[in-house]
């Protein structure tokens, strides 16, 4: 598990998490809500509800968790989905296809491209 | 009522759909949302297609603020997801999604309750299409219980709407306030289809079901036109602010145990609506505005990650996040797509869901609702866990599963591309949304006090993640499910019915035996003093009758003068 995240995008996080901790005191929040004043609320608010949100529901999953086929053939998790609603296919198999509508693909594609970069580092962390 | 009205402009194409060609049927789908959207925008403020019916007025246009909004970003969604689901020829799924399509929008139009009412139950059969489509026998049944949830919410409205007309007369939708039993009835429809808790098990049953396009399409229309009938019949209904309040919150849990892909949405779906229906309760103009802001923005968002889920579905044959990750190496589009409506959905300054989630925030805390407010805070850390991060997370990077499936064909990524950019879009000119809203806006989402504490928000819960992780806390992707409340209705009463079944039999067998016992014991005592030469069968004198009629009589007459 540890290996799993690579630590490039943990160390641009941390830094990340430094700049916010420092910028608390450059920027007036002008907080409206009791408490919401007390330095580093949101950090503090983000880090614990995060963590007690998994290892609530971590705990939940004891008491819920059954086997796929729990409602037998009335529900689709033990289901495999039909075949031919599908088109399954492995990277480089079967080359070009028909691109209905690829004028308006090819046309967002830098802008799909470009934001998704932005987001990436969301993922990666 | 003209052809051209949006609603029925979808629902005669549904009509003439089997007719056409598969080529004809699938730009159907894309062309009448078009023309249904420049019909809804040629129509001025005000009641427009009004018939009469046996002494009713029923309004099937009615364009305001309120109503504009959700009509313009259903028919935006009618669009996006039949140019996702320009592959399928499936005449089932085309004609289901034209007339669910078309009939959401005729219920955000719909100007009076009747007119409500009908198209409520029309979404409701239309959309059941998306799910037997699957055409396995699981589907069918899942199917079947959606069918009898959303019919039932169907028959609430009805009762509510019928005695409503007895109490006050009336049918117009306007205001109506938890006032009497009618409301709360119409109350309870609406908050079926809105999800609420306990009420909410057919959503996360049912949209995972639906076929690889259906769930993209189911995901738009039901909830949020629920969300508007509250919006125009219930602001400012307190209890709403509570009941918002926990639909944030307990999704969570269950979304970040559950395994299923596309049913992680589901529940994180229902999260997203407490947003809404929080606004709602708050009832401010800033907190209306947010609500319709946020359908708006989380109909684009929460398709955009159905879509990509769909697309990973589509190639692999699975949604299950224990079978999948790394899929980022072969779905470059799909991964970055994918996390573009993560990044919306999670409120990170830039995306969508930062500019129309922060006006629920603002008025709650403006109302003093410090408590919700606070919930709120907690719920957006929680979105971040499951939308945000775990289902990017865990289809597209995560252990690398050995699957190198394809990208995602090109109509499914020019639909998630459009999608994407119209969150990034809307995360960068808020003032295009906003100037869309039902009220005048004096809000500024992006100022620095804002965007630190959210990001503060955002990367510390980001850190959590990394932390729960490294230390191996983070609970691991499982092939199994987690029971949820319906196991009640599921489960539970079906496996007690036959023996209680069989129980009544048996008690009303042996109840029947002895009374029968009882009787035929009296019958024999009767029969025995009815034989020749015993009190029954003796001759009586007409003396001795008068007699006894006289006595009977004497006692009725004293019994009546007391």
């Amino acid at each position: 598990m540890a290996a799993e995240i690579p630590d490039r995008p943990v160390r641009w996080l941390a830094g990340l998490c430094v700049v916010l901790l420092v910028a608390e005191f450059l920027i007036d929040r002008h907080p409206h809500v009791p408490g919401e004043g007390l330095p580093w609320f949101y950090c503090l608010v983000g880090f614990v509800a995060f963590t007690l949100i998994v290892l609530g529901a971590k705990s939940l999953r004891r008491g819920i968790r059954r086997p796929e086929d729990f409602y037998g053939d009335a529900a689709i998790d033990a289901e495999a989905y039909p075949r031919g609603g599908l088109e399954m296919r492995e990277a480089g198999e079967g080359g070009g296809e028909a691109e209905p509508g690829g004028g308006a693909g090819n046309r967002g594609a830098g802008g799909g491209g470009r934001t998704g970069g932005a987001a990436r580092t969301v993922g990666d962390a | 009522m003209s052809v051209l009205s949006p609603p029925l402009l979808y629902l005669v194409a549904a009509c003439l759909c089997p007719f056409l060609p598969s080529l004809w049927r699938a730009a159907l789908l894309l062309g009448i949302p078009v023309a249904g959207l420049l019909s809804l925008l040629a129509y001025d403020p005000g009641l427009h297609e009004i018939v009469r019916v046996a002494g009713f007025e029923l309004v099937f246009v009615r364009v305001d603020g309120l109503s504009r909004i959700f009509a313009i970003i259903f028919s935006i969604a009618a669009f996006l997801s039949g140019l996702y689901a320009w592959h399928v020829r499936d005449t089932v799924q085309q004609v289901a999604t034209l007339g669910y399509a078309g009939s959401a929008i005729g219920g955000v139009l719909a100007g009076d309750l009747v007119t409500l009412f009908i198209w409520w139950e029309v979404t409701a059969i239309t959309s059941v299409g998306l799910i037997w489509a699957r055409r396995t026998p699981a589907a069918t049944a899942t199917g079947m219980r959606y069918l009898i949830v959303q019919v039932l919410s169907g028959v609430l409205l009805l009762a509510g709407l019928l005695l409503h007309y007895y109490d006050t007369g009336s049918i117009a939708f306007d205001h109506l306030g938890l006032v009497s039993p009618a409301t709360a009835l119409i109350l309870l429809a609406f908050g079926i289809k809105c999800a609420f808790p306990l009420l909410h098990n057919w959503l996360q049953d049912a949209y995972p079901a639906a076929t690889v396009t259906g769930t993209v399409v189911l995901s738009a229309f039901t909830t949020k036109m629920a969300v508007y009938a509250l919006a125009r019949g219930y602001a400012g209904t307190e209890i709403l602010v509570w009941i918002g309040a926990i639909m944030t919150l307990f999704p969570i849990f269950f979304a970040e145990i559950e395994n299923d892909l596309r049913r992680v949405l589901a529940y994180s779906l229902n999260n997203q609506l407490g947003f809404m229906v929080v606004g709602v309760g708050v009832g401010t103009e800033l907190a209306l505005n947010g609500t319709a802001a946020h359908a708006f923005c989380h109909i684009l968002y929460k398709a955009l990650l159905f879509m990509s889920v769909g697309a990973v579905l589509f190639r692999t044959g699975t949604s299950k996040a224990s079978e999948l990750g790394g899929l980022y190496r072969t779905m470059p589009v799909t991964a970055a797509c994918c996390l573009v409506g993560a990044a919306s959905i999670s409120a990170f300054p830039l995306f969508s869901g930062f500019v129309s989630k922060s006006l629920i925030l603002s008025a709650a805390s403006y109302e003093g609702h410090y408590l919700v407010w606070f919930a709120l805070l907690i719920a957006s850390a929680g979105v971040l866990s499951h939308s945000g991060i775990k289902v990017p997370y865990f289809a597209f990077f995560a252990e690398d599963s050995g699957k190198r499936p394809a990208e995602a064909p090109g109509h499914m990524r020019a639909a998630m591309i459009l999608t994407a950019f119209g969150c990034v879009f809307i995360g960068m000119f808020p003032d295009a949304l906003y100037a869309m809203l039902p009220y005048a806006v004096d809000y500024h989402a992006y100022t620095w006090a804002h965007v630190l504490t959210q990001m503060q928000l955002l990367c510390f819960a980001l850190l959590a993640f990394v932390f729960l992780m490294r230390s191996g806390l983070h609970p691991p992707e499982v092939r199994a499910i987690n029971v949820d409340s319906d196991v009640v209705y599921r489960k539970w009463i079906p496996s007690v019915l036959p023996g209680l079944v069989d129980g009544i039999a048996r008690a009303n067998r042996a109840v029947r035996g002895a009374l029968l016992g009882v009787l035929s014991g009296g019958v024999g005592a009767i029969a025995r003093v009815s034989r020749p030469g015993q009190v029954l069968a003796r001759g009586w004198s007409v003396q001795s009758m008068m007699l006894v009629v006289m006595v009977v009589m004497a006692v009725v007459l004293a019994a009546n003068l007391f």
